[in-house]
């Protein structure tokens, strides 16, 4: 697919002897949605940063918007990807617009500060996650689940075209967690943005999701159309728990619940 | 944009301040010169005023003024390099090199330029190799950064107290100096000063970058920091900054770890700020703790180190009870 956004060819990523996955091949298109799930320790953060260029693959190729990282560089590819890692640490005070406002830096000079425009941008984003009104607040501060949406809040004033979002769910009640995916799935549908998230739910994936990647830990993968490769079985499988499929009357979606 | 045109103020209230601080130094002394007979020296008239203030107090100001904004931008430096807000510009025992440096020159009876020059050798010697320890395996962690240094310092100190025990008596008081700092026996202003410019010059571009910086390395590099690079160049800045200042003075503590936290309880962590009100402030601080050392008790001269703790922390803990309140 020429087109698409993120594109990998027979990608293999391991942890020193642990390998994360072997050979796989994946495509994400504008609009594409993609679950990444396995147990902890399969590698899933591993591969999302070697899919956002932070860290090198073992072979392979990924290319973003038809072009390697290094052909990007750094800037460039800092405007095409965004990243929410897992780690929240700020050892100096901060506030919430001050932290927003640095997903704008890919987009500014070396000289220049942040324009009101700028600012209006991380305003909309803490708007869209919530925090509308936080913008003076201390960040060290805020709740753990604040803190999450103030990172994602960064990711959108990013403006990236592909969202690569480790846990974006955590520390988030349940509303959040549901807002949360309704604003990442509608930025998918409307600006036409690719998503790739490691989720720990495999009921949030095939709600939000139309692709899933299961890592299951011992390099292999299965990849495909979420409702294809999310069953029973290989659900049980993956996370190494019995799982039973529910269909509720009413609802068109199965829901997998553990035994 | 309101936030640079804030960031132009307050520099420019802090230039003032700096003006200010050097003006104080001109005029104060064991002969008190009023500001009239201090502008007149400056200008080139021939007074008796001159001598004193062109090769007395201006160099000794000045070369105060350099090495206080030389270790306050390192401390800044270091505290974001280590993610660290108890990081000092010695804390990676670059002062501990350049003492051990120092106090060998001393005990070789060596003076001025030998001083300064030894100093020097062992700054650079601690840098590098603490570099090229913490560097070993390629992986550039902070913790591994923060040990070596540590280590290293504290084997410069061990070092530095042998050299004590065995010095004769005679030269105990000026070692003693040196270790605590001392502008009186300043060798060159065109070092220092030079060292400043450079400093900043080549930190200043990378100020925003090192915001990111501070907020974690693998979120910097996402949002297309070189972050690998921007730390060898930090750690360099700092490093060089800190061995210009020491060579120069000796090691004046407190301004490296305190004043950057001052500027910040202040004025925000923004590093485009940051960096440079911190140089101003941080030679604001040293050329007045300097001016108190050499006349609170004149004609006796105290070490300049002790001043800027007996000024720095009665001002830092006002700010932090203050901004605790809010």
């Amino acid at each position: 697919m020429s087109d698409a956004i993120l594109s990998v060819r027979d990608l293999t990523v391991s942890i020193g002897p642990h390998q994360v996955c072997a050979g796989l091949d994946l495509d994400l298109a504008p609009g594409g949605r993609l679950a990444i799930l396995g147990r902890n320790g399969a590698g899933k953060s591993t591969l999302l940063a070697t899919l956002a260029g932070l860290r090198d693959a073992d072979a392979g190729e990924i290319r973003l918007a038809g072009q390697t990282y290094a052909a990007h560089g750094l800037q460039a590819a800092a405007r095409l990807r965004g990243w929410l890692g897992q780690e929240r640490g700020d050892p100096f005070a901060s506030t919430v617009l001050e932290t927003v406002m640095t997903g704008r830096h890919p987009h500014l000079g070396r000289w220049s500060w942040e324009s009101g425009a700028d600012a209006e941008i991380a305003r909309a984003a803490l708007a869209a996650t919530g925090l509308a009104g936080m913008e003076t607040r201390e960040v060290q501060t805020l709740s753990g689940g604040e803190r999450q949406r103030a990172a994602i809040a960064t990711l959108l004033a990013q403006q990236p075209r592909l969202y690569l979002l480790d846990e974006p769910l955590a520390h988030l009640d349940l509303n959040h967690q549901i807002a949360t995916l309704d604003l990442l799935a509608r930025r998918a549908r409307d600006e036409q943005v690719a998503l790739a998230l490691v989720l720990h739910e495999p009921n949030f994936a095939l709600r939000f999701c139309d692709q899933a990647l299961l890592l299951f830990g011992d390099g292999t993968h299965v990849a495909g159309p979420a409702r294809e490769v999310i069953d029973a079985a290989t659900l049980s499988r993956l996370y190494g728990h019995p799982l039973r499929r529910v269909d509720a009357p009413g609802h068109d979606q199965p829901v997998f619940v553990p035994e | 944009m309101p936030a640079r045109r804030r960031a132009l103020l307050v520099l420019a209230l802090l230039a003032v301040l700096g003006a200010a601080s050097l003006a104080v130094a001109l005029m104060a002394g064991s002969i008190a010169l009023p500001p009239g007979e201090v502008f007149a020296a400056l200008l080139g008239a021939d007074t008796p005023a001159r001598p004193i203030v062109l090769e007395l107090r201006l160099p000794r100001a000045l070369a105060g003024f350099a090495c206080g904004g030389l270790l306050a931008l390192a401390g800044a430096l270091m505290q974001v390099l280590l993610r660290n807000p108890l990081a000092d510009p010695y804390v990676l025992g670059i002062s501990g090199g350049a003492g051990v440096g120092a106090l060998l020159a001393m005990l070789l009876g060596l003076a001025g330029i030998g001083v300064a020059g030894l100093s020097f050798v062992g700054a650079l010697a601690a840098m590098l190799l603490v570099f090229g320890l913490a560097h070993g395996d390629g992986s550039w962690t902070q913790t591994r950064l923060l040990l070596t240094g540590v280590v290293v310092a504290a084997g410069c100190g061990a070092v530095v107290a042998l050299i004590l025990t065995v010095a004769p008596e005679q030269k105990i008081h000026g070692m003693l100096f040196w270790l605590m700092g001392d502008l009186s026996q300043v060798a060159g202003i065109a070092a220092p000063l030079a060292a400043l410019a450079a400093a900043l010059a080549i930190a200043l571009p990378f100020a925003r970058e090192l915001n990111l910086l501070a907020r974690g390395a693998e979120q910097a590099l996402a949002l297309g920091v070189a972050v690998p690079t921007l730390r060898r160049l930090v750690y360099f800045v700092a490093a060089l900054a800190t061995a210009a200042a020491v060579t120069t003075a000796g090691s004046i503590g407190f301004v490296g770890l305190i004043v950057p936290h001052l500027v910040r309880l202040a004025i925000g962590n923004d590093q485009r700020l940051l960096l440079p009100a911190a140089a101003l402030a941080g030679g604001s601080l040293l050329v007045l703790a300097d001016t108190l050392a050499r006349t609170v008790v004149a004609p006796v001269q105290l070490p300049v180190g002790v001043l800027t703790a007996l000024i720095g922390v009665p001002v830092f803990l006002y700010l932090l009870s203050r901004s605790a309140k809010r």
